[in-house]
């Protein structure tokens, strides 16, 4: 079973911080992770070659500082990593990601399943896993919640108001949801090893693909909403009259 | 111009009827696929139902090349699509085969003369980014713009037109199978909630719920959960906040949530937060009208105790 699955580089959406006067977040030098649907596509990929053997090999894009990414993906256990990363595309929208991560598994060739996450973790375009699918001109199967493979491939999706139980042939394509399992935690020796592992690069000259996005971010900002901030404290028994006040408010703005 | 729609669930539908009169369009075209009754139901809401008669259940790669199929037999510059679990895939699907770019988790859009300019949840909903969608509008035949709205953010549109109906029956390749569908428990309702009550991690047991409920059924109102209580423990099918329901009650009231970034991103529209943590810290109380640092399981009785006498 030769398994391929598409890991990106985000960034750690809980740290990142806002500009408190723009709004906008400050991205420059924000601490970056591997996005948490990636990994578990990645922890699904290793326990399927542990069942019925195979081999794991990784693709990811992203800009330079997204290499790291290839220490962590070695350390959990994947075979072959793959990794394009360039300066230009820290704009890359759905469309170009997409495309360049098809190219790429065209060139590595020979893929009986590729896993993605069905969402990043700072993106949440939910779109890319289709978008490769339909590059590939593979069947798609969104949000798995469990994958068995034999032959062909079994995979229960949760699609929101059910559960489907597909069953499709090789090769497809399959993204995971947060629930499908709980990723491993590499050891230390694994770690130690992962940095020593050498990866292949490509770049973007080997494929033929339009780098500007069709997707233009004219502005980001969190937005703000201003809030009263009445807060009384009822921590002590003897405090617990103070409960009062609110449930006074929340009379007074006509709302209870 | 022509806008069209397509979603698998109804409520949704209605809301991208609204999303797709605010680009005040010449005409709007719905897609249906494979429910009849779906069809003749939509002709009250647009000018053009193109119903695309199936036998075949869900799964992204069939829905696609049937939704294609929809868009070319008519000549839509804008397609809008329910950003539901079923319906985003199928829009990205569709996008690679028209060659259009999609623009996902959308909350609001217009059309000026630049093209379709649209507010997307970004980060998770963190914050709010302003996208233009595609370089160019109307450059090719049924070559439209994709844009996939959330769930929660237009009102549903009512009835007002009587559309006509076109069949069309598109040859698809079945490409998997279905061995079973196992609808889930069905959740709390929350659209049209003025009170919600959401328990987080503070509390302890599945069997303490019944003290948020409670609370929601004194204030009549309707109770729920955060992300961990469903996904993780299970407690309940669905949950509130960005990556679960986005939520807009008159009162939201938070016991025992710290008030992680993405359940803040789905209640940061309510008109008023309130807040009972027994963390002073708690980041919900940056966010909140009204805060309460206690035990829940003190302050919680003792509201109902004021609130029944």
């Amino acid at each position: 079973m030769d398994i391929i699955v598409c890991v990106k580089q985000s960034y750690d959406v809980q740290q990142i911080k806002f500009d408190p006067k723009t709004g906008e977040p400050m991205l420059a030098g924000a601490p970056r992770k591997m996005s948490d649907m990636d990994r578990r596509a990645l922890e699904e990929a290793l326990r399927i070659r542990e069942k019925v053997g195979g081999v794991v090999k990784t693709v990811s894009i992203g800009t330079p500082d997204s290499r790291d990414v290839v220490k962590e993906i070695y350390a959990m256990g994947a075979d072959e990593a793959y990794i394009l990363t360039d300066l230009k595309l820290e704009k890359a929208d759905p469309d170009v990601t997409a495309r360049l991560l098809s190219e790429m598994i065209k060139k590595i060739g020979n893929y009986d399943l590729i896993l993605s996450g069905a969402a990043s973790t700072d993106g949440y375009s939910w779109q890319v896993p289709a978008k490769v699918a339909a590059h590939l001109n593979l069947p798609f199967l969104p949000n798995a919640i469990s994958i068995n493979v034999n032959d062909a491939v079994m995979v229960d999706c949760d699609l929101g108001d059910a559960i489907y139980d597909y069953k499709a042939p090789l090769p497809c394509m399959v993204s995971v949801s947060l629930e499908i399992n709980e990723p491993r935690i590499p050891t230390l020796s694994a770690i130690l090893k992962a940095s020593r592992k050498p990866f292949t690069e490509f770049h973007i000259k080997d494929f033929e693909v339009d780098l500007s996005p069709e997707l233009e971010v004219i502005s980001t900002a969190m937005p703000k909403v201003a809030r009263k901030n009445f807060i009384v404290d009822a921590s002590d028994a003897s405090k617990l009259d103070e409960v009062r006040k609110i449930v006074d408010e929340l009379r007074k703005e006509n709302v209870i | 111009m022509e806008v069209m729609i397509y979603s698998e669930d109804f409520r949704i539908f209605r809301e991208l009827v609204s999303a797709a009169e605010s680009l005040k369009p010449d005409r709007i075209s719905a897609a249906v696929i494979g429910e009849r009754s779906f069809a003749e139901e939509a002709r009250g809401f647009c000018d053009r139902v193109l119903f695309v008669e199936s036998e075949l259940d869900y799964s992204p790669s069939e829905y696609a090349e049937m939704l294609y199929q929809a868009v070319n037999s008519s000549d839509p510059q804008v397609l809008l699509v329910g950003g539901t679990a079923k319906g985003t895939p199928v829009a990205a699907m569709v996008s690679v085969m028209v060659g259009e770019p999609c623009a996902t988790e959308v909350t609001d859009l217009k059309l000026t003369e630049e093209g379709l300019i649209v507010k997307r949840a970004s980060f998770g909903g963190v914050a709010i980014s302003d996208v233009k969608v595609g370089k160019r509008l109307f450059d090719r035949i049924a070559s439209p713009k994709i844009a996939c709205i959330k769930p929660g953010f237009f009102t549903p549109a009512e009835k007002t037109k009587n559309g006509e109906i076109e069949k069309i029956k598109p040859e698809v390749k079945k490409r998997v199978e279905i061995l079973e569908i196992r609808e889930k428990e069905v959740g709390e309702g929350f659209e049209d909630a003025d009170i919600i009550v959401v328990a987080g991690r503070g509390v302890k047991k599945k069997e303490d719920l019944s003290l948020i409920e409670e609370l929601a059924r004194l204030l009549g109102g309707v109770a729920g959960v955060t992300r961990p209580l469903s996904a993780d423990l299970h407690w309940a099918p669905n949950w509130i906040g960005m990556s679960g329901i986005p939520v807009k009650p008159k009162l939201y009231i938070g016991v025992g949530v710290s008030g992680q970034i993405q359940h803040i991103a789905g209640i940061r529209n309510s008109k008023i937060i309130m807040a009972i943590n027994i963390d002073p810290q708690a980041p919900i109380f940056e966010h909140a009208d009204y805060g309460i640092i206690g035990d829940l399981y003190k302050v919680v009785p003792k509201m109902i105790e004021i609130l029944k006498s």
